[in-house]
């Protein structure tokens, strides 16, 4: 038969007392965070993922953020063109009028200095600010871009901005692509993933085209001084020129529009995936909490057994009944 | 020798090996929590009869000795399983240490402050001027360093603790050593004159399993009862009375384990390190885990710190600075440092070499003392060109780790997870261990343990004997007075 000695009694109550405590100890820690895990070697695999998935939360937040200063510059170049188009329809209009010889040339006088006015407009678009930076410089954001004379002093810089992991958005359209028709450099691209240092895109020779004014500027400014003139016939050649002007900038904005397109499509996606690893990240981190406090309670239950339970064992011996 | 006195001697020996027997009782239950005690019986012989020609008559009893209850094979088991678990609850403590250091589950930690930092400069990338971004990404940089210092001296803190608790065992070893080796010869003297040693071999017994949390010992007793101990790796530590200490120094060997760490020798031969040949036992454990996960641990810090530091600086190197330049075409050569500090400019002030290097990584002293020594622009005159803030912020992405198979991120979490599987795995052999432990220390005591009810049984049994020798003397008492009553009648 096997002895039992004051000692393995002992033992035996110790250390079902030690167990019972340790568990509860360690409910109680979980269920003042509501967190499934204290440190890493709890759940070594699943804390390396909440680890990633927290940087990854993090980062699409800062994604986040990119795409909305993406907007907000997108929003203002829109404006920006959509003004200019309205310029020139205006000059269009005027142009179309005075074609003809209906007017004579003291009314072309006149409407010479609606022109003027319009190419003053003109001239301050070209130099639109965003916060204190000039929208169409290229890099050079800090110095007035285009001079009175619609020459061009920017660069032909083009922004990216990371909207996504690996995955880059031009931002700005420069002075150059918007007011020299011909000299459209590569025409805005859709966002493209480059994989590899933006770095690399170089900028091409020179800070813009010096040398010679804007298009869109000599168009209003030559307009404007055949106005002056009192020719019905040098206005006539102004014509085509506004409609090949208005249709170059209809074709940047459709260009804008696609850019902004595939921005909405990123951003739903990024949405989406940050649902995805919030969820994940909540079953790795997150106690089920109606598992955890009924838990507590049963262990709660067993301690209270372990110590009444332990009290008979330690109770009574032979010397009382002697 | 026949008559009343016979009966007389007869009751007195009952008396005194009940007497005995009741000593032997009151010892066991004033040690019922002795620890380590091995409760004690008195064997009760009959001694030798009488021959009486035909007639063979018993002539009493005798305690013939006080044995100690004790099974060695036991004991071993004991032993043995005290090594284990000592092993393993070494290596929990120790590695849930490590862990600790690096446990960002609850507050923020290096990964977080990473991210942070690799978002500052996405954040430069949309508003490449701007001074207050420069200001935020400054500040998260500083804050990354930082912890990167603080962990490498938690991590060096540590490793000074376990060479202390190195010290610290050996000298408790020295000890306990030391102590065998005088019970031993004790024992031996006390046996050889006859005495009852069971309390004393108790006692060297509990010295022994003291000694088995730190080493893994063998323990043989020859035929000369000659008593030794030797230790798995190190050899004899006591041989009767002799002793041999070990010693714990600061290793000077410049491919140790671990620079500057301690080692183990024996007293005699300071020259070969004892460290590795270790088995089991607690001071194996600290070695292990100084050795294989601290140490890695300190040297995935520096890899971590000098290869970002490294890539970082080479890109930013290749930019300019964001302040206005005169002279740039000819006279200034891209990533090549001049006082005017245009470009090569440094982001953070690279350590000399990767050993060591998140103790002395800072930001560079250019970045120190101007903002606008922060490069965001490929090109210089460009205030907006973001090109060198995308390229760092991508540095993320970049896999420059691993023989290039692992990103930054990657390569840390890695670490953590390969010591938050051992830590685990610590815990678990832990809790096993002490199961086992638990077993064979049930199993001592069943042979050993005293239980209170035994003894007051045979408490009663044994006053009966004595109350029953002590009326045969009353009774041959009785007898031999009648016989001295004849005569004086």
């Amino acid at each position: 038969m096997t002895r039992i000695s004051e000692n393995s009694k002992n033992e035996f109550l110790n250390r079902s007392m030690t167990r019972a405590q340790k568990k509860l100890g360690d409910l109680q820690i979980k269920g003042a965070s509501l967190k499934k895990m204290i440190r890493p070697s709890d759940n070594p695999f699943g804390s390396v993922d909440l680890l990633e998935l927290r940087s990854n939360l993090t980062d699409n937040e800062q994604f986040a953020r990119n795409l909305n200063y993406a907007k907000h510059y997108f929003g203002l170049t829109e404006i920006v063109l959509t003004d200019l188009t309205d310029i020139l329809i205006r000059a269009k209009e005027l142009a179309v009028a005075q074609a003809s010889d209906t007017y004579g040339a003291d009314e072309r006088k006149n409407v010479a200095k609606e022109v003027d006015q319009l190419y003053k407009q003109l001239v301050t678009l070209s130099n639109k600010k965003i916060g204190d930076r000039y929208l169409f410089a290229g890099y050079a954001t800090h110095q007035r871009p285009f001079d009175n004379d619609g020459r061009y002093w920017g660069d032909n810089g083009r922004t990216f901005i990371e909207i996504k992991k690996d995955f880059f958005i031009p931002i700005n359209l420069t002075g150059e692509e918007i007011f020299f028709k011909e000299n459209i450099m590569k025409t805005l691209e859709k966002g493209q993933s480059t994989g590899r240092l933006p770095a690399t895109f170089d900028k091409e020779d020179g800070p813009g085209n010096m040398d010679r004014p804007g298009d869109l500027f000599e168009l209003l400014r030559g307009l404007r001084d055949a106005l002056e003139n009192g020719e019905s016939k040098g206005v006539r050649t102004f014509l085509d020129g506004l409609d090949l002007a208005a249709s170059h900038l209809i074709a940047l904005r459709a260009q804008l529009g696609a850019v902004h397109h595939s921005m909405a499509m990123i951003e739903g996606e990024i949405g989406d995936e940050n649902v995805a690893k919030m969820a994940h990240k909540s079953k790795i981190e997150d106690a089920d909490m109606l598992r955890l406090f009924s838990e507590l309670e049963k262990q709660n239950h067993i301690l209270e057994a372990t110590y009444k339970s332990g009290l008979s064992l330690v109770d009574k011996a032979l010397l009382d009944f002697l | 020798m026949k008559g009343p006195t016979n009966i007389l001697n007869i009751g007195q020996s009952g008396l005194f090996s009940s007497q005995k027997k009741l000593t032997t009782t009151a010892h066991n239950m004033a040690n019922v929590n002795t620890e380590g005690f091995s409760r004690q019986r008195a064997s009760q012989q009959a001694t030798d009869p009488y021959n009486y020609g035909k007639i063979i008559l018993g002539s009493g009893t005798k305690v013939a000795r006080v044995e100690r209850l004790h099974d060695k094979y036991l004991e071993k088991n004991l032993g043995n399983s005290i090594t284990d678990h000592q092993f393993y609850k070494e290596r929990d403590f120790q590695l849930e240490q490590i862990e600790e250091i690096f446990n960002e589950i609850k507050s923020p930690g290096f990964n977080n402050l990473l991210s942070k930092f690799f978002n500052s400069f996405r954040e430069l990338s949309m508003r490449p001027d701007d001074k207050a971004i420069r200001s935020v990404v400054r500040e998260n940089a500083k804050q990354l360093i930082n912890n990167l210092k603080n962990v490498k001296i938690a991590l060096n803190r540590l490793q000074f603790n376990m060479d202390e608790r190195i010290l610290n065992a050996v000298y408790d070893i020295n000890l306990l050593t030391h102590q065998i080796g005088k019970l031993n010869v004790k024992i031996a003297n006390f046996e050889s004159e006859g005495g009852e040693t069971g309390d004393l071999r108790d006692q060297r017994d509990s010295k022994i399993r003291e000694l088995s949390k730190f080493l893994n010992i063998r323990v043989y007793e020859d035929n000369h009862e000659r008593y030794s101990i030797n230790a798995d790796g190190i050899g004899s530590l006591v041989a009767g009375g002799h002793v041999q200490e070990l010693v714990a120094q600061k290793s000077s060997d410049s491919d140790a384990h671990i620079p500057g760490g301690v080692e183990i020798y024996l007293q005699k031969n300071t020259t070969l390190s004892l460290s590795n040949k270790l088995s089991k036992g607690s001071l194996r454990a600290i070695f292990d885990s100084r050795n294989n996960e601290l140490k890695f641990m300190q040297n995935h810090v520096d890899e971590l710190t000098y290869g970002l530091a490294r890539s970082v600086n080479s890109i930013h190197r290749m930019g300019f600075a964001n302040k206005e330049f005169s002279n740039v075409d000819n006279e200034i050569q891209r990533g090549i440092a001049s006082s005017e500090k245009v470009t090569g400019i440094d982001f953070f002030n690279l350590p000399p070499q990767q050993y060591r290097a998140s103790e002395t990584i800072d930001l560079s002293d250019e970045v120190k003392e101007d903002l606008k020594n922060i490069v965001s622009a490929w090109e210089p005159n460009s205030p907006g060109d973001n090109r060198i803030a995308i390229a760092i912020a991508n540095l993320q992405n970049e896999k420059m780790f691993d023989e290039n198979t692992s990103n930054i991120q990657d390569f840390y979490l890695k670490a953590i997870g390969r010591i938050g599987v051992k830590a685990k795995a610590a815990r678990v052999n832990n809790e096993h261990s002490f199961g086992i432990l638990s077993q064979n220390k049930a199993l001592k005591e069943r042979v050993s343990g005293v239980s209170l009810d035994e003894e007051t049984a045979n408490m009663i049994r044994f006053q009966h004997a004595f109350d029953a020798s002590a009326r045969v003397m009353s009774v041959a008492d009785e007898m031999f007075k009648t016989v001295l009553g004849i005569k004086k009648l």
